[in-house]
């Protein structure tokens, strides 16, 4: 029963999200983004890249258990279902690694094993449904707080914007990383906890956006044509600035993307990211940080994570870059 | 021999349409110290053809194809783009008409004069700074406005440093690419002036891109007209406007707004310039000819030879073609100077007299103050943006209220809306405030009033389509039943400012500037509303444009019995279509009449100033 709902919510957001975007390109501005995307090799190749990893996640976050008390297993679990070995081992090596007498390993490895056995290529595959629900449930969170604020503020002014500017000053005085660090004490290690920590410390910058543009769309005299006739501010915000608002909106969440995955990384790297048995690139480099003082140095378990973390970073960032030409070829010069 | 002389100029623009010619086969010729203005619609080349005088074509997709450039006896297309760069600013200098994109907004405005000195080296340090604050002084810019960033000066201002940055280095040649159209009357009288005194002291030729008629016939010494990529007659000033040769320079002439054509409908010049991609291939201007006969669909009109005096670019002149010499003589009759005494609207004065109990807006005392930046030590200040304002509009008439920019009235207009919250003083519609209306009530007075702006990008939302934002305006009001009837509504309203049903599906984009300003009419006409606020409605236009929008705004007012506060500082249009006239300078009313009696006999300076300042076509 349980596996039933917890494996209908990662298909729910596959569907809505391929609805909504085969929705957006039905409009002029984002078929004509899409068009000029599909001119630019690099966006398609950062797409695809990204749809690798939105893949792999979606695998793992596909889960059922056999028998009532076993632990559910995912499509990528029972991917690499071999037993574990006993402790490191090279990238295809056939022996364990770095004991006076190694010993015979059930199978080779591509990127060799961690000190509990584990396939570094099944630890790194693992790592991507973490970073992704991080980046994911984190804007989820941090980008409607940030655009009601941020156009309430915009649209209203005076005290509505004094208070919303009077949060987000004060919280934007403290470091983030104390904040964060202090939210995680208090809540708990975990991924959810996680989630809410970042979604409070990153949705400043898109509310002190999201409050400009409206600011400067309030001021348009298509909103003012609107009021003219008498539609609701509600309304207003709703119909008339927030479709304004939407390719800016998106460009910077695409951009914000990869700073959460990156700070992710950073707070399990300090141990206050996810638990320590979530798969997480975080974790990998925490756990790698040992070893890299070992003779002869264990390099493939950081290699592996930094690798499919650098990656996944430079494919939003590239693709938020080509995103931002594609709507408004305008900003280019 | 010319300072400037231009052959056969062909520019072309890869675009996504294919290849366009914006400059197809231009020639023409300025000298030293003579005005040369290049007139035609948005989209005939203008601007492409001065870009490609100084070689600033769009990179990589825009091309010099062929033609020359001969500047002082050099071919500058000849020359490399370091060849060129020392031209460039110096000897030739260029001024835009949007001047906030062309300063740049992190550097003081005496940086960047500065900076025009030094890349050229005519001048540097204690010199160059000297030389900055003179020159800002020539243009009529305190000497304060050196440290100042371009943000922080008004639009005139700003066009006022771009000039001075550009006449700094003691330029040969300069080009003007609508300098003075984003600026109002009095400012633009100030601008004009200023570059032909300029012209005088150093003897440096002018080219003047305008789309304005008035401005042309005040300053030009020479014209050109250019229609699709071509110029198809050019003539002195005095000879153009004296007998206007080309159907295409007529139609403009015939649709330019005056007193005389009052209570008549103006000639319209319908449809538009073709896409630079296809111009067809016999005579462009073809399909927009009102006299075109059988030859002009199957052949071009040939170049009239170099030295011609008065070539035009039509059948019409070419005896091969042309045997009976229709359009020898001028075909329109031109434009009256404002205060000439032709007969106006008689009817109108009358009218005045009995205003009160027949008005529908009345407007009493109103005030308004703005809030004006201070730092938080020092108590809030106030600016009076409106002060003491006092008028009232009979049902069905048109009250024109004019002034300088900044004076005022665009802030009165929304106070009458309802959008902006008046200081002091009563609106009242139909006999009853307007503010003391709450809730409901309030509501429904948006029906009877409504408000058109001046710029047709800004005030159509880009990400709804014209049928969401119809069925919206209906839709807030439940007018009609939703669905079919809303839709049969939307398109009857569309079909009523002009367009087609057609147009419902299409955003904003995907229209011209002056169907656009008929989409917005449409919406503020869909709730039926009794009164509409005309707020610049055609200074963003063409004058062909204009002239159909004028139009299309006395049949409305004609038939929904519509009253009209026409917001403008074209006084031209004002002559033409205003039964009164108030006239407004730092938020008050200084004079306030009956159209014709206010133009003939205007009472006080301030109005006989602007009256003088406008560029009107003299014969
Ligand atoms: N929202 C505003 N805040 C402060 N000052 C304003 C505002 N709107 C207009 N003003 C000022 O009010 C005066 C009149 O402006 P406006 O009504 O737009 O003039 P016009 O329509 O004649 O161009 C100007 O000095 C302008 O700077
Ligand atoms: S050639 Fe014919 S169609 Fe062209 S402008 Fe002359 S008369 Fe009109
Ligand atoms: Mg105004």
């Amino acid at each position: 029963m349980l596996d039933w709902l917890s494996n209908l919510f990662p298909v729910l957001v596959v569907v809505v999200g391929f609805w909504s975007v085969r929705r957006a390109l039905r409009q002029p501005l984002w078929a004509e983004a899409w068009r000029r995307l599909k001119a630019n090799r690099l966006a398609l190749i950062a797409l695809s890249v990204i749809g690798v990893y939105a893949l792999v996640g979606f695998c793992d976050s596909i889960a059922w258990r056999n028998d009532k008390n076993a632990n559910s297993l995912s499509l990528i679990d029972r991917a690499f279902s071999r037993p574990a070995e006993p402790t490191y081992s090279a990238p295809l090596a056939n022996k364990t690694f770095g004991e006076p007498t190694p010993r015979a390993l059930q199978g080779r490895h591509l990127l060799g094993t961690d000190g509990t056995g584990q396939d570094v290529v099944y630890l790194t595959l693992k790592g991507c449904r973490t970073a992704l629900i991080i980046g994911g449930f984190t804007l989820l969170i941090a980008t409607p707080l940030a655009l009601l604020l941020g156009m309430l503020a915009g649209y209203f002014g005076k005290r509505v914007d004094d208070a919303v500017q009077y949060t987000y000053t004060v919280l934007d005085s403290i470091p983030n990383i104390l904040l964060l660090i202090a939210m995680l004490l208090v809540l708990g290690r975990g991924l959810p906890q996680l989630c809410v920590a970042l979604g409070i410390t990153s949705w400043v910058g898109l509310c002190r956006l999201a409050r400009g543009e409206t600011l400067k769309h309030r001021e348009r005299e298509y909103v003012r044509a609107a009021r003219a006739l008498g539609i609701s501010h509600g309304r207003i915000l709703m119909h008339h600035i927030l479709p304004n608002l939407l390719p800016i909106i998106v460009i910077s969440v695409t951009l914000g993307f990869s700073g959460l995955v990156l700070s992710e990384a950073i707070l399990s790297y300090l141990q206050l990211g996810v638990a320590a048995g979530t798969g997480s690139w975080g974790n990998m480099i925490d756990a790698s940080r040992l070893e890299l003082a070992r003779d002869p140095v264990i390099w493939w378990n950081l290699a592996a994570a930094s690798a499919a973390l650098f990656i996944l970073v430079l494919a939003f960032n590239l693709f938020g870059d080509a995103l931002r030409d594609a709507i408004d070829p305008r900003l280019n010069s | 021999m010319a300072l400037l002389k231009v052959e056969n100029l062909r520019t072309t623009i890869r675009t996504r349409n294919g290849l366009s010619r914006p400059v197809d086969g231009v020639s023409f010729e300025v000298e030293a110290g003579q005005t040369l203005a290049i007139v035609g619609e948005s989209g005939c080349g203008k601007s492409m053809t001065a870009l490609s005088l100084l070689q600033l074509v769009p990179e990589p997709a825009g091309r010099i194809q062929s033609g020359h450039v001969w500047f002082e006896g050099r071919d500058l297309l000849g020359l490399t783009w370091e060849e060129m760069r020392p031209l460039r600013g110096r000897d030739m200098a260029m001024i835009f008409q949007e001047p906030m994109t062309s300063l740049n907004p992190t550097l003081t405005v005496g940086q960047q004069i500065i900076e025009s000195m030094t890349v050229h080296r005519t001048a540097r340090g204690k010199e160059a700074h000297r030389r900055a604050l003179e020159s800002l002084e020539r243009v009529g810019v305190r000497a304060t406005a050196m440290k100042q960033y371009p943000h922080e000066l008004s639009g005139g201002m700003r066009q006022r440093v771009m000039i001075a940055m550009a006449l700094v280095n003691r330029p040969k040649f300069l080009i003007a690419d609508e300098p003075t159209t984003a600026l109002d009357v009095t400012v633009q009288a100030q601008i004009l002036s200023l570059i032909s005194e300029l012209q005088k002291e150093t003897g440096m030729a002018v080219l003047l891109i305008t789309h304005d008629l008035g401005v042309v016939s005040e300053v030009a010494d020479k014209v050109a007209v250019m229609y699709a990529g071509q110029i198809v007659e050019s003539a002195s000033a005095r000879e153009l406007f004296a007998k206007p040769l080309h159907p295409y320079t007529q139609a403009l002439l015939a649709s330019l707004p005056s007193r005389s054509r009052r209570g008549r409908d103006l000639a319209t010049l319908e449809g538009r310039v073709p896409e630079a991609t296809a111009w067809p291939a016999a005579c462009r201007f073809e399909q927009r000819c009102l006299h075109r006969f059988a030859a002009c669909a199957l052949h071009a009109p040939k170049e009239a030879p170099p030295e011609a005096s008065h070539p035009a670019r039509c059948h019409l002149y070419d005896p091969q073609f042309n045997t009976t010499k229709v359009a020898a003589q001028p075909l329109v009759t031109r434009p009256s100077r404002i205060g000439t005494n032709t007969d106006g609207d008689s009817g109108s004065a009358a009218q005045t007299g009995q205003q009160g109990s027949r008005a529908l807006v009345e407007v009493r005392g109103l005030t308004k103050d703005f809030p004006v930046r201070g730092s938080i030590l020092t108590r809030a200040q106030y600016q009076r943006a409106v002060d003491d304002v006092n008028f009232s509009i009979p049902r069905g008439r048109t009250l024109a209220l004019v002034g300088e920019s900044g004076s005022g009235k665009s802030t009165v207009g929304l106070m009458i809306l309802d959008l902006l919250d008046p200081t002091g003083g009563e609106i009242l519609l139909d006999g009853r405030p307007v503010s003391a209306r709450r809730g409901p009530d309030r509501f429904a007075l948006r029906r009877q009033m409504q408000i058109v702006f001046q710029d047709p990008y800004a005030s159509l939302n880009a990400r709804m389509t014209v049928r969401e934002m119809l069925h919206e305006a209906l839709g807030v009001h439940s007018i009609g039943t939703k669905g079919e009837d809303r839709e049969n509504r939307a398109g009857a309203l569309l079909e009523d400012v002009g367009l087609s049903r057609s147009a419902l599906d299409r955003y904003p984009h995907q229209f011209s500037g002056g169907q656009r300003q008929r989409i917005a009419i449409a919406r503020a006409l869909s709730v039926n509303p009794k009164f509409i606020v005309l707020d610049e409605p055609t200074s963003a236009l063409d004058v062909s444009v204009q002239s159909q929008i004028l139009n299309l705004l006395r049949r409305l007012q004609q038939e929904h019995d519509l009253t009209y506060l026409f917001i403008t500082h074209n006084l031209g249009v004002v002559d033409y279509f205003a039964d009164e006239v108030a006239v407004m300078q730092r938020g008050k009313i200084v004079e306030y009449g009956e159209a014709n009696t206010l133009f003939d006999a205007p009472q006080q300076d301030y109005t006989r100033n602007l009256l003088s300042a406008v560029p009107t076509v003299v014969q």
